[in-house]
């Protein structure tokens, strides 16, 4: 998929501590490209996204946002944060104001919009993710599936370059992860780039148009979708593949 | 037994004008406390080294020192640095600056008790450090910190009965006014116990009231 | 969560009644044949010797407890030269004097106890003290409380001591009015100053004298104080910043040593020894020399 490059990240070292996550991986998104990474759990799937907006400090490398280099010293991070939308696995919603506050609050006094205008875009994102309902309603009195689908709402209201997902359904029980599956598919068809991390396969089938696969702070496989789930080439890909289909598997027998 | 109980209704009224006295230096001293704790706990716990030790050194210093002898120093001490001060006033800043101190410790432990996605998840939104204590981290670690808070709010009107030793006419030195002219130190002694027992327990009682009106709809389990 | 705030309070209140009155009982019960012994020693003060072998198993006899003891405590309030103050960490002045007499006739030793003022008459009567030597002036409402020796002296009662420079605007009672007045808590200055002055004037009571009330007088926290008046002259005398206004009020008896009530045995002894001291002129020798003591240094 041609079109200029939203997101660029070359050589990218980082780590906690003495320990490296992230050991020189590059990738990159174009305009309105879907790709998803997948990988086993300490792969580095999510310090990479992290070190994207530099929510975790890169120790080496190069990223570039939209024409922006996001490792440079003198550079407004927060500008950059402001133009990515982030959605954590644990929704990360405010729980001491309503749906509509945590989406109205970012827009406000980081974009700067008027209380009207916040209002405005947030009512639009809701009805965008189905929650016009429940504007004045508190986090925790939602399930676990609405709040993420109000954390999807709060990052498209940011009107951002690129989205960036930290695996949105592994916290959420199975009858619930559908549901913002489901928002995720008609958010995809809008025509935003995203990055997703995530295990679920069918889901990554049917939104991605690439997937790569990470394992170690590496990336291992890179291809089209079909390529990857059906005829994968490395052996790790493979191993990695057989796990996610048992689990899967034991999910449907029990 | 009927002439003790007669003396000590008679004497409330005297003591309860002190009672007022009392409870303003509470109120005021807390606020002052709980103003300033609210511009410490942000430089203790976020800003640069400089600022944050010196927060830490104001802290340690008026919590690892008597309130008494802070209050002597206010009041007796600075007048020689050209800071007089009316007893009433030293008061005031005496409590307040030390409340200020363990006021701030509460915040500081009940910020700490905000996970950190809280944090992740402003800054993702590109929200500043101060934009995120301000909206964010201090609505909801005041909520956290109310049952302590309240508490600190008890403790010092018990705290406010040492200004009747620089001379403020509260509820105390209401009592050993009485003690001289009626010689009776048990009755009034009780009596004036007998008051500030009533205040600390109404004020106690407003945990649960505020924990109430401040609570996140939803939140059940926890602290709240 | 009213009925239980309510329940609360009730039961405290009862509680603290409960308190109260279990320890009134304790502290301030009098045996009833004691009181009926009090009224025939009164008028057979000579007879004491012979009733006391009868009576010491009703009566506890003061006298006799401070001689087992071998120690005379006395409590004072050192905050009033020349009568009693600290000097060099000891407390010493006319009252202490006084005190070293009588125990050297009742064969003891002295202990001085310091205390506020105000607290002295209820140390008194909760045995802690055996006796009061404090320029205490005999008063109908102390006598309910305690019992007086004679008076040592009399005294002109009520001095209203000031600034140097306030001195000369302050020359009547009319002219402190409106005025911020110190007075010594518990004191017969106290009084006056509740009696004439109230609602004219801010009356702030202090519990200690010197150095206390006088460097709020001088730091400006009030304008003047109402105090005795040989203190009054001593400290103007010694202190230059000071002078001492006006007399206020009437000539009082002046003061008497304070013993418990009932204690006919002490007040006996203690009334002997006044009485030679005054008589043999030693009484007036000794505030001469204390004054010229607190005023030499």
């Amino acid at each position: 998929m041609a079109g200029r490059e939203v997101l660029t990240v070359r050589n990218l070292r980082a780590g906690y501590g003495d320990t490296e996550v992230l050991k020189g991986i590059s990738l990159t998104v174009s305009e309105g490209e879907k790709v998803v990474i997948m990988g086993p759990s300490g792969s580095g799937k999510s310090t990479l996204l992290k070190c994207i907006v530099r929510l975790v400090e890169p120790w080496e490398g190069e990223i570039y946002l939209d024409g922006i280099n996001v490792m440079d010293p003198k550079v407004n991070i927060r500008a950059v944060r402001a133009r990515t939308g982030f959605v954590f696995q644990s929704y990360n919603l405010f729980p001491h104001m309503t749906v509509l506050r945590n989406i109205t609050l970012p827009l406000e006094v980081v974009k700067k919009l008027s209380k009207k205008e916040a209002e405005e875009v947030a009512l639009k994102v809701l009805k965008q993710v189905g929650l016009e309902d429940f504007i004045h309603k508190y986090p925790l009195e939602l399930s676990g599936g609405q709040q993420q689908r109000v954390a999807i709402a709060r990052a498209l209201a940011m009107d951002p370059v690129i989205l960036l997902l930290d695996e949105p359904t592994s916290a959420l029980d199975p009858e619930l992860r559908e549901e913002v599956l489901e928002t995720l598919r008609d958010v995809a068809k809008q025509g935003r780039s995203m990055l997703i991390v995530t295990h679920e396969l069918d889901f990554a089938e049917d939104v991605a148009d690439r997937i790569i696969l990470m394992d170690n702070g590496v990336v291992v496989e890179e291809g089209e979708p079909w390529e990857i789930l059906y005829r994968p080439k490395k052996e790790r890909t493979r191993r990695f593949l057989k796990r996610i289909m048992r689990k899967l598997a034991e999910a449907y027998v029990a | 037994m009927l002439e003790t109980l007669h003396f000590i209704i008679k004497i409330i009224p005297y003591l309860a004008e002190g009672l007022v006295i009392t409870l303003q230096v509470t109120a005021v001293s807390f606020a002052v406390g709980f103003a300033l704790a609210a511009l410490l706990t942000p430089l203790r716990v976020f800003a640069p080294t400089p600022l944050s030790v010196l927060a830490r050194g104001y802290i340690e210093a008026f919590r690892g020192t008597p309130l008494l002898v802070q209050l002597l120093l206010i009041y007796f001490g600075l007048p020689s640095l050209g800071i007089k001060l009316d007893p009433l006033t030293a008061g005031f800043v005496a409590l307040g600056l030390n409340s200020a101190a363990y006021q701030a410790e509460i915040l500081r432990s009940s910020i700490k008790a905000i996970p950190e996605s809280q944090y992740l998840s402003a800054e993702s939104l590109g929200m500043s450090t101060l934009q995120i204590y301000r909206y964010v981290v201090l609505p909801q670690a005041v909520r956290t910190a109310i049952p302590a808070l309240v508490n600190e709010f008890v403790t010092l009107i018990k705290e406010s009965s040492l200004v009747s030793i620089i001379g403020v006419v509260e509820l105390t030195r209401r009592g050993e006014y009485l003690v001289a002219y009626t010689f009776k130190a048990l009755e009034v002694y009780v009596a004036v116990a007998l008051l500030y027992f009533l205040v600390c327990a109404l004020a106690s009682q407003t945990t649960r009231f505020l924990e109430k009106r401040l609570a996140i709809p939803g939140y059940t389990r926890g602290v709240m | 969560m009213q009925g239980k705030v309510l329940g609360y309070v009730i039961g405290a209140l009862i509680v603290g009644v409960l308190i109260g009155y279990v320890a009134h009982l304790a502290f301030a019960g009098e045996h009833p044949v004691l009181s009926r012994c009090k009224s025939e020693l009164s008028s057979c003060q000579k007879e004491l010797s012979a009733c006391k072998g009868e009576l010491s198993k009703f009566k506890k006899s003061y006298l006799e407890e401070i001689k087992k003891r071998g120690k005379l405590i006395v409590g004072t309030s050192a905050d009033w030269p020349p009568f009693e103050y600290v000097k060099d960490g000891k407390i010493v002045g006319i009252d202490i004097e006084i005190a070293k007499r009588i125990a050297k006739a009742l064969g003891v030793e002295l202990e001085i106890k310091d205390m506020k003022f105000a607290a002295l008459i209820p140390a008194l009567k909760s045995g802690q003290i055996d006796m009061i030597l404090a320029d205490t002036t005999p008063t109908a409402e102390r006598e309910k409380e305690v019992d007086f020796s004679i008076p040592y002296y009399t005294s002109k009662g009520y001095a209203v001591l000031t600034l140097k420079e306030k001195a000369s605007e302050l020359k009547s009672i009319e002219s402190l009015y409106g005025k911020k007045i110190g007075v010594q808590l518990g004191t017969i200055q106290e009084e006056w100053a509740k009696e004439n002055l109230k609602g004219k004037a801010e009356i702030i009571s202090y519990d200690r004298v010197y150095p206390e009330m006088v460097m709020a007088l001088k730091r400006g926290d009030i304008d003047a104080m109402i105090i005795g008046d040989i203190i009054a002259g001593v400290l103007q005398k010694r202190d230059p910043d000071l002078a001492l206004a006006f007399y206020a009020g009437a000539p009082t008896i002046g003061a008497a040593v304070a013993v418990p009530e009932g204690a006919e045995d002490l007040k006996y002894e203690v009334n002997k020894v006044l009485e030679s001291l005054i008589e043999s002129g030693e009484m007036a020798k000794i505030f001469e020399e204390q004054i010229a003591e607190w005023l030499g240094e």
